[in-house]
């Protein structure tokens, strides 16, 4: 989520925030004590982030470091609705832990700048996307490098092996993440197996009626056919939205040839269903006796033809330079 | 004055007798030689004499005549340039000489006290420096005492050659001192950049003119501080920059560099390497080597044949197979006073490149497989390629300070086993034979048996 | 009708003429509606693949089958090189070769290029007869003529078989047919002739096309859902256990295929299958020999145990490694974010994009609509062939809806199955039953009274009361069975108009030519593509090295006859990558890839000045994605959107967009067409960056009339071994060394090239 529609209230509030920031000195506080502070901090509670303050990131993110920093920057208050931010908390925590759980030295150390704390940083780092990740190497590592990674959480994945990942690969640690068993969905699973099996040994001659029973099968091919036909796939691969909304009103028939809502295929599949089955209908009308062989033919040959001209003048619309059209 | 005159009127004969003589450069043999005034060539009688000896023909041109071109329509008008003028830069503009250059002409630039722009920016194309106008190379413990004691030292006597066979005859390297009077020049970052003649430990350069103290760090000094240095073009052009032109002159070439007795203690350890007793002064030599070098009269490297074939083959085919055990061999020959000789040197490697090298074998001389001509060597060596399909390139890249860059590459598809490279019948496959067979006749006989059963 | 008796000839044969007749009028139809291309532009091979198959099928027929089969591509993703006989379908370009000796032998001297642009249009009226022949199967020759028709028209299929796209589908949709007809031919006949000839299509198939795993599954879920269906038959097990053995041994003769069909998951259906007829064979045997019930139990249990083990056993095999699991690309469609998020370079491709419901309507017309009443009909008589069709129709349907090329695989079960519908409709609407007309009919000579009461109530009736009129002028008009075929017969001529103008507006140009109305409505040709390839082919040294993004690879290989880095056989990803960080790197770090990989020319597609929106500069995200997969550290896709997350070139652009090579490249002296105001891409529709573009590295070679195709030559290093940005200001006058302030003695420390660090 971006930030800069928030910001703009706020700006003069960052702006002396800013200027205080820039004026207060950072504190080249000796690597030592910083790396003393930094495991008190962490007793309390080692496995899971640290919350950091302004203050502490100025101080912690100064070098000289003989530690190695990880600081989260998300935005957990409610009104920035940030979902990624919450969806990655508690992965973050995860991850944390399992870090504690190595029991390692502790060189390494995972914090969270949460931005009502610290939009000065926030503005002066110049994030404008939350949650992402910065990590701050030791200034005398092995690599040399001293100037903070980042890892761009939505675009790099919110999941913890993910960030594990990515944490081992630039810390050169050994997080050691396991994604912990997701015992309820197994227990339900093993539930509904045994459900099934217990019904099926109840029922079995009527589920096998089902199962034999031809109109059922059919009903089940035929309605898959015409959801795909009416390219249901394209909704759930391209996330579109159910109803689209012009200027105030809803909007089914989305414009352009390569764009569609979610609603227009079920319209679209369900004109198919009707022009089929009114079709099928004349067919079958015509053996027909009395009333409906006189009126039936007529009756749904009207229908049919209305549907189907009906679809192609969506068609058209929606297919610009498309010429033709049945009946309007 | 007469003396100048008769010299010149020698020069003249000179000329007319040299003209029909063939010229020992392997680029050619027409020079020409700019001065501020024509009657200066006088001055460097000697090393001009020298040149036509050596069977140049020399034009002299003023360098601010109009008519002083290098480079017409593209096409060379000489084929090497000296530049000895020093008052203006005159018509020729670093632009003109880096066309000439990039034409394969070759320089051999010299420089004095004040060196003119056009060198400057000549020199700065080469990322070689050139320090200000009225400074001098000075050495208070290696210089000409003709001059007595007094002076301000800046007529220097310097010895440390580059130790390159290339360039120096022998007799040069343990010759005498070369008398040095000029401008310090300065190398930056370039690869095709090769020293000459350096300074030694207490050279250093600074303003000619004041006598004041050395108040910050020189522009150059030690042996950073190059006294003649030399670029080889990616094409093997030279260029060579003196910063004396002084040191071609007559002056100092028939000139006897006594010592200065005062210093003589140093002498021992600074300059261990001086034979005292000489008190000839090396510029002679020295000027002849640089030249012949520039001029590619020496240290000319060149693949005359480039040729490969598959082991048990003697024809060369352009494109092989995966495995295969290639004959890799290439003629080079030198060119040294005057013909191609064979070139021999123990570190010419050749390598088969697929975006990365998969092979680098380094080519013996060898007798075998073609007795080496007089006028080359023969290199040869024998691997196997990769089992690795792709595009190879054969390449041949010998750079060595001094020696003009040979360079020779050749790009050769690898292909794969063909399907019927492979073996037809393989004997740990014979179970399957038996099988397959054992099945077909099993089946053959069954049905036999049930069409005739009932 | 029965009476008239044509060239004295039965009633049966005339009917048989008059098919012969009808299906050779719908294939030279099929044939002639796929020539719009080449009347309105020439005889060429369109767009990228087809360019490939050309020059292999140039080099088989020059230089004979065996070099064509060890053909070592050398000048191709140089310097990888690519074996093409082992990475390649060679189906179709031995057809053409073939189809070309032929001709030659007969001394028709035609040019292979002839050949190669009109075999796809000469297929596709294979196809619609093979379509005739399925559909036949399916009800009976008038629903194949109808299925006949409709393929032969259907823009589904024409889209890939044009004149002059000459791609492995244009064969392969016949094959896919024709084996199906095959196979449903086999099984109903339980002949194992018919299923050995299947099985030589099917061989004949997967020399074609990749698309054969389709088939390869389809039968044996066909066979499969049989068994289910309790209909497993002796025919069954002979037509499917003699198509899999041939078939499959055939199969793997292809080199391309190998030991595929034992190894990878897509072919283990079809393996588990037969093993499981064989099982099911084997127990109904012992049935027929052990009367007694409780042995049939222990048999049936025997064979699920058999059968369990076999699955497990497959299941063990794959995990342990010994079966190739799902490749990417047959991955890609079950899991549909799988391919963007592992597989760029597939997700990159535009055909691989799923299809939007518009696109169903506009490939299939009014088809689309009636294609559940067909399956629905194929349900009533459930005979097996329609469990076939059936199977075909949800399998394919699902693969038309997750991408939008395999739309090809579900145009000829559509084209049968509504097919099926409407000669069924016709079939009862046709037929001409006195007894519905005549009931009510007063003027009917057995006009009895109680058929005139109701009479008042049909439509006929209706109408005459209302308007005064005789019944029987109203009925010649208000004929209930004549407006029902009429309406249809009216559908399917604009049908026949719309798949007309798609074809000939959508699926006639080949991208290779583009053409352009005027304003007045003339017609106006952009020949960029091919002016360029021709100056790389004049212009360039015979072994020059071309980089360029990897959609033109095949057009330079086949029309510039230059060696290329990468082209549309993305078979290595990481060369890809390479061209993909070249591109997007400044230059100086792309210079160091381009002469690591001998690179002479580079080619770029530039849209910006006619608003061609194919372009490069559209397509570089992709190739910044591609590079990142492989060099995340090095090109960061992030650093390429402005602030605000968007894709910009203008004075907004990131710094990272200014200095690519790409970016430069393509705008490189583009503000000098608009003379001194700002340049606007009109493709982009933004102004680009006001500032003068300057390349340093690379030097224009050309570019083409319309911008479209630039072509730039690689610098040499530099003669005097400056950088060549140095080199460049040097020769374009300015003087570098700047000059001393004062000439005497006084040291200023400017001017000093030594001190001046020059970065080589």
């Amino acid at each position: 989520m971006t930030l800069h529609r928030r910001r703009l209230p706020l700006a003069a509030i960052l702006l002396c925030a800013v200027l205080l920031v820039f004026s207060s000195t950072v504190s080249g506080a000796p690597a030592g004590d910083k790396l003393d502070q930094l495991n008190k901090r962490l007793s309390s509670n080692p496995s899971s982030p640290i919350t950091l303050s302004q203050k502490d990131y100025e101080l912690f993110t100064s070098k000289p470091r003989n530690y190695s920093l990880i600081v989260v920057l998300t935005a957990m208050q409610s009104q920035l609705n940030c979902h990624i931010c919450r969806d990655f908390e508690p992965e973050l925590k995860d991850v944390t832990a399992a870090w504690a759980r190595q029991k390692a030295p502790n060189t390494l150390f995972f914090g969270v700048l949460d931005f009502k704390d610290a939009q000065a940083t926030f503005q002066s780092l110049q994030v404008r996307t939350v949650p992402i990740v910065y990590y701050f190497p030791p200034t005398a590592s092995a690599t040399g490098k001293v100037e903070p990674e980042t890892y761009d959480v939505p675009r790099k994945g919110k999941d913890a092996e993910d960030f594990a990942n990515w944490v081992e690969a630039t810390a050169h640690v050994k997080i050691g993440y396991k994604k912990p068993l997701n015992y309820a969905a197994i227990f339900s699973a093993l539930l509904v197996v045994m459900l099934v099996i217990v019904l099926g040994k109840l029922f079995s001659d009527n589920i096998l009626w089902v199962l034999q029973n031809k109109l059922v099968w059919m009903a089940l091919g035929l309605v898959f056919v015409i959801m795909m036909t009416s390219a249901t796939m394209w909704n759930s691969i391209r996330g579109a939205e159910y109803v689209g909304v012009r200027n105030g009103q809803p909007e089914v028939i989305a414009p352009g040839f390569g764009n569609q809502y979610v609603v227009e295929t079920q319209v679209v599949g369900l004109m198919y269903g009707l022009v089929s089955l009114s079709f099928v209908g004349m067919v079958h009308a015509r053996e027909a006796k009395g009333v409906l062989g006189q009126w039936g033919p007529l009756v749904l040959l009207g229908i049919f033809m209305f549907l189907l001209s009906w679809l192609f003048a969506v068609f058209k619309r929606k297919n610009g330079g498309y010429p033709f059209g049945l009946l309007f | 004055m007469m003396a100048r005159g008769a010299l010149f009127s020698a020069l003249i004969a000179l000329f007319l007798l040299n003209a029909c003589a063939v010229a020992k450069s392997a680029s050619g043999s027409r020079v020409l030689v700019l001065l501020d005034k024509l009657d200066d060539r006088a001055d460097y009688s000697a090393f001009f004499s020298s040149l036509s000896e050596r069977g140049f023909d020399v034009y002299f041109k003023e360098a601010s005549d109009v008519s002083a071109k290098l480079v017409d329509f593209g096409e060379r008008l000489y084929d090497h340039a000296i530049l000895f003028s020093q008052k203006s830069s005159g018509v020729l503009s670093a632009t003109k000489l880096v066309e000439f250059v990039k034409l394969e002409g070759n320089v051999l630039a010299a420089v004095g006290r004040n060196p003119p722009d056009n060198v400057r920016d000549f020199a700065y194309e080469f990322n070689v420096g050139v320090d200000e106008t009225d400074t001098a190379v000075i050495d208070h413990f290696n210089f000409n005492s003709t001059e007595g004691a007094q002076s301000s030292h800046t007529t220097i006597l310097a010895n440390a050659f580059a130790p390159s066979a290339a360039v120096y005859s022998q007799s040069t390297l343990s010759g005498g001192a070369v008398l040095y009077d000029g401008v310090a020049l300065k190398f930056g970052k370039n690869p095709l950049l090769l020293k000459l003649l350096v300074g030694s430990a207490t050279t250093y350069t600074w303003g000619a003119r004041e006598s004041s103290d050395v108040t910050e760090q020189p522009y150059v000094s030690g042996s950073e501080l190059i006294l003649a240095g030399a670029a080889q073009t990616r094409s093997n052009a030279r260029v060579t920059f003196v910063g004396s032109q002084k040191l071609f002159s007559d002056r100092h070439i028939c000139n006897d560099t006594s010592l200065n007795q005062t210093t003589s203690r140093f002498k021992l350890h600074v300059l261990e390497n001086i034979i005292v007793v000489d008190s000839k002064s090396g510029n002679a030599a020295f000027a002849a080597d640089i030249s012949k070098w520039t001029f590619q009269e020496r240290g000319v490297l060149k693949i005359s044949a480039v040729q490969h074939h598959k082991e048990d083959e003697s024809f060369q085919r352009d494109s092989y197979r995966v495995k295969d055990h290639i004959v890799y061999q290439l003629d080079i020959s030198e060119y040294r006073d005057g013909k191609w000789r064979p070139f021999v040197a123990p570190d010419v490697q050749v390598e088969a490149v697929m975006i990365d090298p998969y092979i680098r074998a380094t080519l013996q001389p060898s007798s075998s497989a073609k007795p080496s001509s007089a006028t080359a060597t023969t290199y040869v060596t024998k691997f196997q390629l990769p089992d690795q399909y792709g595009v190879f390139t054969f390449k041949v890249d010998y750079r060595r300070p001094g020696y003009s860059w040979i360079f020779t590459k050749e790009t050769l598809p690898v292909q794969q086993f063909r399907h019927n490279d492979y073996e037809r019948f393989l004997v740990v496959a014979s179970p399957y034979y038996a099988a397959a067979l054992s099945t077909a006749t099993a089946s053959f006989l069954f049905m036999i048996a049930v069409m005739y059963s009932s | 009708m029965a009476g008239l008796r044509l060239l004295n000839l039965t009633r049966e044969s005339q009917l048989s003429w008059l098919r012969v007749v009808i299906l050779s009028g719908i294939g030279i139809l099929a044939f002639l509606s796929r020539l719009f291309s080449v009347i309105r532009f020439e005889s060429i091979i369109h767009e990228f693949d087809p360019w490939f198959n050309y020059r292999a099928t140039q080099k088989l027929t020059e230089s004979g089958f065996y070099d064509f089969w060890n053909w070592f591509d050398s000048s191709s993703w140089y310097p990888l090189g690519r074996v093409v006989g082992g990475t390649v379908y060679p189906g179709i370009m031995v057809t053409a070769g073939i189809i070309h000796r032929i001709l030659n032998a007969l001394h028709f001297p035609v040019h292979i290029r002839e050949v190669c642009v009109f075999l796809a249009p000469a297929f596709s009226a294979l196809t619609a007869v093979a379509a005739y022949l399925l559909a036949g199967e399916m009800k009976d020759s008038s629903a194949g003529l109808l299925a006949a028709a409709f393929i032969g028209i259907a823009p589904g299929y024409i889209s890939r078989s044009v004149a002059g796209s000459y791609d492995n589908e244009a064969i392969a949709i016949f094959l896919l047919v024709f084996v199906f007809y095959l196979w449903i031919r086999a099984l109903k006949l339980g002949s194992a002739f018919w299923g050995s000839l299947c099985g030589l299509f099917y061989f004949y198939m997967v020399s074609a096309w990749g698309g054969y795993a389709f088939i390869t599954n389809l039968i044996p879920l066909h066979v499969l859902a049989l068994m289910a269906m309790g209909r497993f038959s002796s025919r069954c097990y002979v037509a499917y256990s003699s198509w899999y053995a041939l078939g499959t041994l055939a199969s793997m003769q292809i080199p391309f295929v190998g030991f595929q069909p034992v190894r990878t998951s897509e072919h283990m259906a079809a393996l588990g299958i037969f093993g499981l007829c064989q099982i099911m064979a084997f127990t109904q045997f012992l049935r027929s020999l052990l009367p007694a019930r409780t042995f049939q139990v222990l048999l049936q249990a025997a064979a699920l145990l058999a059968f369990g083990g076999g699955l497990a056993a497959l299941i063990l095999l794959t995990t342990s490694g010994f079966i190739a699991p799902w490749t990417g690309r047959f991955y890609s469609l079950w899991d549909t974010g799988y391919a963007k998020k592992y597989i760029p370079i597939i997700a990159s491709v535009s055909e691989h994009q799923p299809t939007a419901w518009p696109s169903f309507m506009f490939d299939l017309g009014f088809l689309i609509p009636i294609f559940p009443a067909g399956i629905f009909m194929c349900f009533q008589e459930l005979r097996d062939e329609h469990v076939f069709v059936i199977l075909y129709a949800v399998t394919a349907s699902y693969f038309a809806g997750v991408m939008v090329r395999l739309m090809l695989t579900l145009t000829p079960i559509v084209c049968v199955a509504s097919a099926l519908a409407v000669s069924k409709l016709l079939d009862v609407y046709l037929k001409d039953s006195n007894a519905n007309e005549a009931e009510g009919d007063p003027s009917s000579t057995n006009g009895d009274n109680a058929a005139t009461q109701p009479a008042e109530d049909d439509p006929v009736g209706l109408i005459s009361k209302m308007l005064g009129i005789p019944r029987h002028y109203v009925r010649s008009v208000v004929n209930t069975r004549w407006l029902v075929v009429g309406s249809i017969a009216w559908i399917m001529v604009m049908f026949a108009w719309h798949c007309t103008w798609v074809t000939s507006n959508a699926y006639s140009s080949p991208s290779v030519v583009l053409a352009s109305r005027g304003p007045d409505g003339s017609q106006h040709l952009i020949d960029d593509f091919r002016e360029a390839y021709y100056w790389l082919w004049q212009n360039t040294p015979e072994d020059a090295k071309v980089m360029s993004w990897w959609d033109y690879g095949y057009q330079i290989a086949g029309m510039a006859n230059r060696t290329t880095l990468v082209d549309n056989n993305t078979w290595n990803n990481t060369h890809i990558a390479t061209v993909g960080k070249a591109m997007s790197s400044p230059e100086d770090k792309s210079y160091d890839i381009m002469v690591k990989h001998d690179v002479d020319y580079v080619l770029i597609i530039f849209g910006g000045l006619i608003g061609y929106s194919g372009d490069d500069i559209n397509k570089f995200l992709w190739m910044i994605r591609i590079a990142e997969g492989i060099w995340p550290n090095e090109v960061i896709e992030r650093n390429f959107f402005t602030e605000r997350g968007e894709y910009r070139v203008d004075d907004e652009a990131t710094p990272t967009m200014k200095n690519s090579l790409m970016y430069k490249m393509s705008y490189y002296r583009f503000q000098d067409l608009y003379g001194g105001q700002q340049a606007i891409d009109r493709v982009r529709g933004t102004p680009i960056q006001s500032s003068k573009v300057k390349l340093t590295v690379v030097e224009e070679a050309f570019t083409s009339e319309n911008f479209i195709v630039r072509i730039y030559k690689v610098k040499k290093p530099d003669e005097l071994g400056r950088s060549l940005e140095s080199a460049q200001t040097f020769d374009e006058g300015k003087r570098r060394r700047k000059t001393a302030q004062n000439k005497s003695g006084k040291r200023s420390r400017k001017s000093r090239a030594g001190s001046k660090k020059q970065s080589e």
